[in-house]
């Protein structure tokens, strides 16, 4: 194998490739990236057995097609550290040479028949989405995943088809985030029936892809594993298995309190109000009455903090908790510079809208 | 290699036959049996078996046995040990989890292993074949709090999911975890079936008549020995030092006997790791210690069982001179504590006991009622 690269495509490339490709495993041969020159272009892929990607570079010239596997480390390294514009590959038996304007590195590869295969993207999609959407509701949605929880459903995101929408929805039994992302066609029914668990890894890599936002991704929904296709790059997903809860059911619907509020005066007076609270009482109140709202957090060894806002409010007053936390992760993402808040009981959850698409649901913490 | 290629478990695997004819394999299995008796290779096989695309169904001694391929993409897949629906869960990838890094290899099985070699992956669906399979080896090993860790799992996993549990000693793992998956237990080899494979392995008949009843039916174990013995670490001439000096050492030796046998473990465990690079240092060190205790062991029995056994199937059948003259001092009863004492001692090691203590008690205590002085 013999190619002429341009370096900073095949940096991209490799940086991309590095966040998938694990960096200690036991199985050494997953630590390296299979690189594969066809007549004219170049692939690259790297899988962890559960997420694969495959990126074709763009800017290459081939002079001799053929197949190495490499460490994926130590290429990135090398490509990333050279200066010149043009990098030539060379590949024979086992070795992989690198030749700079004035460097020369040598990388012992791996058999590239014990690399595992990395499913390619073959056939029509089954929905087509703007990146620029998909990522914006990855984005919202995506915070809101359990980190380590024993159920497994809820360490990934849920995709749903309702109509010509696609709902991204993610929980960890404490608040739940849904975001709605238009699709370009309404897809068939066997497809719209597809309900299926993205693992959270996957669902940072979506975010991570596309070098301009008109792009379009094309996704294809399989038993056991979605491809995504997006430029010039293929990612693979297994799914994660298990019922997401019903999440509909908790989604309040009778709620008379509601109010519009702006996100970034929100976002600041939760801030501040959080200053003074203890790992005990982590909660901050959120007292509605008349005209006013107030957020106060208070630390038994330390102090109190009070916040006000008026606001534009004329219903029965209210005390509520929530998790300070939980409010700025949620009131960062928002894209709109108004957001709806309703509420109903001091004992049930709250309830955010940001724009038409992003629901936000918040269990409150009894402030005793 | 496939299922029926396996030595000497019959039981084990036509239980494991039964329930695949009809289709009511368990989720979570308990292999327990001493070491090296073939769980592993059992459960790989077994592995192997419900990941294949295309099982071959036939007949062994009239009954139904199916067996995997060995021709389809996940059968080729799995022996070149890449197959991404097959889990090997052993302790010694701690080094790879998220703050694994340049720890030492752990004694107990890690409750991070656990996490993420396990716990995590059961939660991804499979990729290539329609199950995935587990096994953990070393399952007593687990602490109770990686038990805790792993009962959610065992309970109710994904219904594509099989989790093997490898055991030599069933009394560690809790009430729990074993209430929740099925055990099947695997007996000692044949002794002739063990000689026959360690002189296929070009061992001498003496030797390896010695190691197979050595290892009381642990094929695995035997061919560890033979294969150090064939790789010149001199286990066996080790073995007659050994006898010999017990029968005809005074007190005053004992400790000197105890410095001696702790090098030889030292150098046994040297040429064992030449061998078998997988295993950590520290347990190819605690196996040679245990290989010399075995050996004591094997001595006090001879002695115990000398007056009614035909001398033909001692332990130390070579060294019958040896055998007698210890005998001589030592009454059947004795040598019965002595094999009490020396199983204490063998618990020790696995608990990370100082080695030169362990062997300076054994010698010692081999010593105080006269075993190492002539009777009055």
């Amino acid at each position: 194998m013999k190619v002429n690269f341009s370096r900073s495509a095949l940096a991209e490339a490799l940086a991309l490739l590095t966040s998938v490709v694990p960096s200690r495993t036991p199985k050494p041969v997953l630590r390296c990236v299979l690189i594969a020159a066809g007549k004219k272009e170049v692939q690259i892929s790297g899988t962890d057995l559960e997420v694969g990607l495959t990126c074709t570079v763009s800017g290459v010239q081939v002079e001799q097609p053929g197949e190495v596997v490499v460490e994926a480390d130590k290429l990135a390294a090398i490509v990333r550290e050279s200066a010149e514009d043009v990098l030539l590959l060379e590949a024979s038996e086992g070795a992989c040479e690198l030749v700079g304007a004035d460097s020369h590195f040598t990388i012992y590869g791996q058999d590239a028949k014990q690399f595992p295969q990395v499913p390619t993207f073959q056939g029509e999609p089954d929905i087509t989405v703007g990146l620029e959407e998909l990522q914006a509701g990855i984005e919202q949605c995506l915070f809101a995943t359990a980190k380590e929880s024993s159920r497994y459903a809820i360490n990934g995101v849920l995709w749903e088809i309702k109509g010509k929408k696609l709902l991204l929805v993610a929980t960890d039994g404490r608040r739940l985030a849904r975001c709605r992302v238009g699709l370009a066609a309404t897809p068939d029914e066997a497809t719209a029936q597809h309900k299926i668990i993205i693992p959270a890894k996957t669902m940072a890599l979506l975010e991570k892809i596309g070098s301009h936002d008109k792009e379009k991704v094309a996704l294809k929904l399989l038993d056991n594993k979605i491809l995504v296709s997006c430029a010039n790059v293929v990612i693979s997903s297994n799914l994660v298995e298990g019922n997401f809860p019903k999440y509909e059911d908790i989604v309040p619907a009778d709620y008379d309190k509601k109010l519009k509020l702006s996100c970034s005066a929100v976002l600041s007076a939760v801030r501040r109000a959080a200053l003074l609270t203890s790992e005990e009482s982590k909660g901050i109140r959120l007292s509605l009455s008349e005209g006013s709202l107030v957020f106060s957090g208070r630390a038994p060894e330390t102090g109190a903090a009070e916040v006000k806002m008026a606001v534009d409010y004329a219903g029965e007053p209210i005390d509520i908790g929530f998790n300070p936390q939980f409010l700025i992760e949620a009131l960062r993402v928002m894209r709109t510079p108004e957001f709806e808040i309703e509420v109903g009981q001091p004992d049930r959850p709250g309830l955010m809208r940001s724009g038409a698409d992003l629901l936000y649901v918040l269990m409150p913490i009894n402030l005793g | 290699m496939s299922l029926k290629d396996i030595l000497c478990q019959d039981k084990p695997i036509s239980l494991l036959q039964r329930a695949y004819a009809h289709d009511k394999s368990s989720h979570a299995y308990i292999f327990a049996g001493l070491e090296g008796v073939g769980k592993f290779k059992t459960a790989i096989e077994w592995a192997k078996l419900l990941l294949c695309e295309d099982p071959v169904a036939g007949k062994k001694e009239s009954l139904h046995f199916t067996d995997s391929c060995g021709a389809c993409g996940s059968c080729r897949l799995f022996d070149a040990g890449s197959h991404p629906d097959f889990n090997h869960v052993y302790k010694e990838l701690r080094e790879f989890t998220k703050d694994g890094k340049g720890k030492a290899p752990p004694v107990e099985l890690p409750i991070d292993v656990i996490r993420e070699f396990l716990i995590e992956k059961v939660a991804t669906r499979p990729t290539v074949s329609e199950r995935k399979v587990f096994v953990v080896s070393e399952a007593e090993k687990l602490n109770v709090s990686s038990q805790n860790c792993v009962l959610k799992v065992l309970e109710e996993p994904p219904e594509y999911c099989c989790i093997i549990l490898l055991c030599t000693r069933l009394e560690r793992l809790l009430p729990t975890t074993k209430s929740r998956c099925q055990t099947i237990r695997f007996g000692p080899i044949d002794l002739e079936r063990i000689t026959e494979r360690l002189r296929e392995m070009g061992t001498d008949l003496k030797k390896a008549r010695y190691f197979a009843r050595l290892s009381g039916g642990s094929l695995g174990l035997a061919c560890q020995w033979a294969e150090l013995e064939l790789a010149d670490a001199g286990l066996y001439a080790l073995k007659r030092n050994l006898v010999g000096s017990i029968a005809n050492s005074e007190l005053p030796d004992a400790l000197e006997l105890a410095q001696q046998s702790l090098d030889d473990s030292k150098r046994l465990a040297a040429a064992w790791s030449n061998l078998d690079k997988s295993t950590s240092r520290a347990d190819l060190n605690r196996r040679a210690q245990k290989t010399l205790i075995q050996m004591v062991i094997s001595v006090l029995h001879d002695v115990m069982t000398l007056d009614v056994m035909p001398a033909e199937i001692l332990f130390n059948f070579d060294q019958q001179e040896q055998v007698k003259k210890l005998a001589n001092r030592l009454e059947a009863e004795q040598a019965a504590e002595k094999i009490a004492d020396c199983y204490e001692m063998l618990r020790w090691i696995e608990s990370g006991v100082n080695e030169k203590l362990i062997f300076e008690q054994l010698l010692l205590s081999l010593s105080v009622s006269d075993t190492m002085t002539p009777k009055q």
